[in-house]
């Protein structure tokens, strides 16, 4: 048991550091493997920053650009607690600091199916979803194996 | 020796720090009471006629804060309002800042929290009333005890959503629906989300969603500041 604990602990320092020490173009390759081994929790954790600067740059290319400052968080379905997707937040620095998660609650809008997507302060939602107000999505990230 | 003194030095500097800390942190935080303290001693009840309808209001000094219309729980407009009110008065007495005003879901229902304690429901019988949805109905709630809280005019405050159309950006072509929130003067301009499309290797797709005065999203992307997505639509085909 030890034994695995190490391995994954070693396999999480190569990641790391390749990544830090790497460009995009190695990070977007090593995606995949993070992806399949370790889950989107972890790629945001480690890509997020990567990611957010080239949603950035894609707005910028055509003219876009937001108040405040962004970040791109984990997307969490409320209920079933598992990780569908990320998301990249948009406001006010200090409530932006703030945001751990964007909360996923399937809802009929106006007699349509659809999702309320909820900037919060945590990873674990429980019954309680509390927005954090002012803060809005600004992009969707969607990860494919 | 030395090294006792060098120790004991450390310790003292590590002290006086934290204790430099607490102090900061307490007057930094009795800052924030101030206003919340002065719209405290104010929040009151009254029943009025609205319409041959009893309806119970919660004020903050002479504004209204809310208007309950419907009876819930074997409880009038009026008790309801009354029971809203004395609820904030206990939260504002806790040293109850704006930041601390937030709305949530709980038990699939749309509320108002003050440090995460329930301060009013926004059920959907009063979203139709107010020809809003619950989720915008206790973002404009909570957006008014937020004036309140901070000395502000609460009437000043109007937030809402719509559904709109989600367009690609370059095609045009209408590819869902989203929720848009923001002051309804911002809103009332928003007529669609351009959506600009990347890829992030192989693995990852970016989707930047912006709320645009404009349907011509081909050729020009027109931001509308202060909106932004806050959920999307399945259009099921």
């Amino acid at each position: 048991m030890e034994f695995y604990k190490v391995v994954a602990l070693a396999l999480v320092l190569i990641i790391g550091l390749t990544v830090c020490l790497s460009g995009t173009a190695e990070a977007q390759n090593l995606i995949i493997d993070a992806l399949k081994i370790f889950g989107i929790g972890y790629v945001v954790t480690v890509f997020g920053g990567q990611i957010n600067d080239f949603i950035n740059n894609l707005a910028n290319q055509k003219g876009v650009s937001w108040e405040g400052t962004t970040k791109v968080v984990p997307i969490i379905s409320v209920g079933a607690g598992t990780y569908v997707g990320a998301a990249q937040v948009v406001g006010p620095q200090d409530r932006v600091d703030t945001v751990q998660a964007v909360g996923q609650v399937e809802a009929r809008i106006s007699g349509i199916r659809g999702r309320y997507l909820i900037p919060i302060s945590t990873k674990t939602p429980g019954s309680t979803l509390s927005r954090i107000q002012g803060v809005g999505i600004s992009g969707l990230i969607d990860f494919r194996i | 020796m030395r090294q006792r003194v060098i120790i004991l030095l450390a310790v003292l500097t590590v002290c006086a720090l934290t204790a430099a800390s607490i102090l900061l942190n307490s007057s930094g935080k009795r800052s924030l009471i101030g206003p919340a303290e002065a719209a405290a001693a104010n929040i009151t009840a009254r029943q009025v006629t609205s319409g041959g309808a009893s309806v119970g209001e919660v004020l903050a000094g002479d504004q209204v804060l809310f208007r309950i219309r419907t009876s819930a729980g074997g409880l009038s407009p009026y008790q309801r309002a009354q029971a809203v009110a004395n609820r904030l008065n206990i939260l504002m007495n806790n040293s109850l800042s704006p930041s601390d005003i937030t709305t949530g879901l709980i038990g699939g229902q749309e509320v108002v929290l003050a440090n995460d304690q329930v301060v009013i429901t926004a059920d959907d019988a009063h979203a139709r009333i107010n020809n809003t949805t619950p989720s915008a109905l206790a973002s404009t709630w909570a957006s008014r005890l937020q004036a309140a809280a901070s000395g502000e005019s609460v009437d000043q405050v109007a937030v809402g959503e719509k559904i709109v159309p989600i367009l690609s950006v370059g095609a045009g072509t209408r590819v869902g629906g989203a929720v848009v929130s923001g002051s309804a003067d911002r809103l009332g301009q928003v007529v669609a989300v351009a959506q600009v499309e990347g890829q992030f290797g192989n693995a990852v797709r970016v989707r930047v969603l912006v709320p645009v005065s404009t349907t011509n999203v081909v050729q020009n992307i027109r931001r509308v500041p202060g909106t932004s997505v806050i959920g999307l639509v399945d259009i099921q085909l």
